[in-house]
């Protein structure tokens, strides 16, 4: 599990022209400069917003990582796909 | 000796700006400008300003959970229509005091020597402030947008902190306060767009009261089922209430509008007689 590094790497394309360029180009490429286990690449190189959501990732990072590589006209895809905060709220304790 | 002068709450819904739905927004801009109106009138000299990082400015290699910046500002940095990004007047000695106050308090903030703000910070102090920057930002980060979240308690006490270094300030400074937040809002999830005008009454109604308590008894997962993650920045309400404590308040302009995501609410603190 490496969490934090799957966080970084959403970071780094979000917010950074060359590590976007890069992904954009060959997401598998710039995925494997990250140590992250084999399901995280998938989800990463795929930019499966569901699966990545309910790994826990910060939706505002999520966010800005698929506008980043899908363009901001994508949204309406991306809040398809997205699922809704209230599905983590169930998962927590209590 | 420094003095707080007022207080302010608003937005910073970059929607507002963009406006992709061309829905009518003059009155809602223009409650930025009654505040910078509201400032000048004050006399300000220094505004210090609660917001969030957006996941836009610290990365996940370091995300401090009270950041002051210290140094030349600018931004916001995230382009947004009608709000340029540009140079921000600051005040490096005073940002300091603040700083070595609040670290002989036990806020053990970090600091930022140069930053480039995101429309947390920016939106305030480009459209609130005096275009002539003759009001001086101090920027305060709190982790309200990532977690670990900062603690409500601990967001209204660094407001109280706040206070007691103005009190001890030795400056003629007049100083405002702004907690820069949407109210409910849903950012990057499937509920994005839906707006919960109870839960902003609910959030207005302690601002008015001047009663932290009723925001103070929530919960994140309160805050979270009712306010959305967006709603957390209800944090940089309390900062500014904790500096002015029986404050009266009044809401100069809310809107669940529908051509944003965030329940948008303006309002003013003045400080108890």
């Amino acid at each position: 599990m490496s969490y934090g590094s799957v966080e970084q790497l959403l970071y780094d394309v979000s917010t950074s022209r060359s590590h976007r360029e890069a992904f954009c180009q060959n997401p598998e490429e710039a995925a494997g400069k990250y140590a992250l286990t084999d399901p995280e690449r998938e989800m990463v190189v795929a930019v499966q917003v569901e699966d990545l959501f309910k790994y826990g990732i910060n939706p505002m990072l999520l966010m800005g990582f698929w506008t980043s590589v899908r363009g901001p006209q994508s949204m309406p895809e991306y809040l398809a796909r997205v699922p809704k905060l209230e599905s983590r709220l169930e998962a927590l304790p209590g | 000796m420094a003095k707080i002068v007022g207080g302010y709450i608003m937005p910073h819904d970059p929607l507002l700006f963009v406006n992709p739905q061309k829905k009518e927004r003059d009155h809602l801009l223009g409650a930025y400008t009654l505040i910078r109106e509201k400032v000048e009138a004050l006399g300000a000299t220094k505004a210090i300003i609660f917001g969030a990082d957006h996941y836009i400015l610290f990365s996940p290699r370091c995300l401090p959970q009270f950041l002051i910046a210290t140094g030349e500002l600018h931004g916001p940095i995230d382009r947004l229509p009608g709000v340029a990004n540009s140079s921000i007047a600051s005040d490096p000695a005073f940002a300091r005091s603040l700083v070595d106050y609040a670290h002989s308090s036990g806020f053990d903030v970090a600091v930022a020597r140069d930053l480039g703000v995101d429309h947390a910070i920016g939106v305030p102090a480009q459209l609130a402030l005096p275009t002539d920057g003759s009001v001086k930002t101090v920027p305060v980060y709190m982790a309200s947008g990532v977690e670990p979240y900062v603690r409500l308690q601990r967001a209204y006490e660094f407001g109280q902190m706040v206070r007691e270094a103005v009190a001890a300030m030795p400056t003629d400074d007049r100083i405002v306060l702004m907690g820069s937040g949407g109210i409910s809002h849903w950012v990057g999830t499937g509920e994005m767009g839906r707006i919960n005008p109870e839960f902003d009454k609910q959030v207005l109604d302690a601002i008015v009261s001047g009663d932290p308590a009723p925001l103070l008894a929530m919960t994140d997962q309160e805050i979270m089922r009712d306010g959305g993650n967006g709603g957390m920045e209800i944090r940089h309400f309390l900062a500014v209430m904790g500096a002015l404590p029986g404050g009266s308040g009044e809401v100069l302009a809310y809107e669940a509008w529908s051509g944003g995501v965030t329940g948008l609410g303006f309002a003013e603190i003045l400080p108890s007689a």
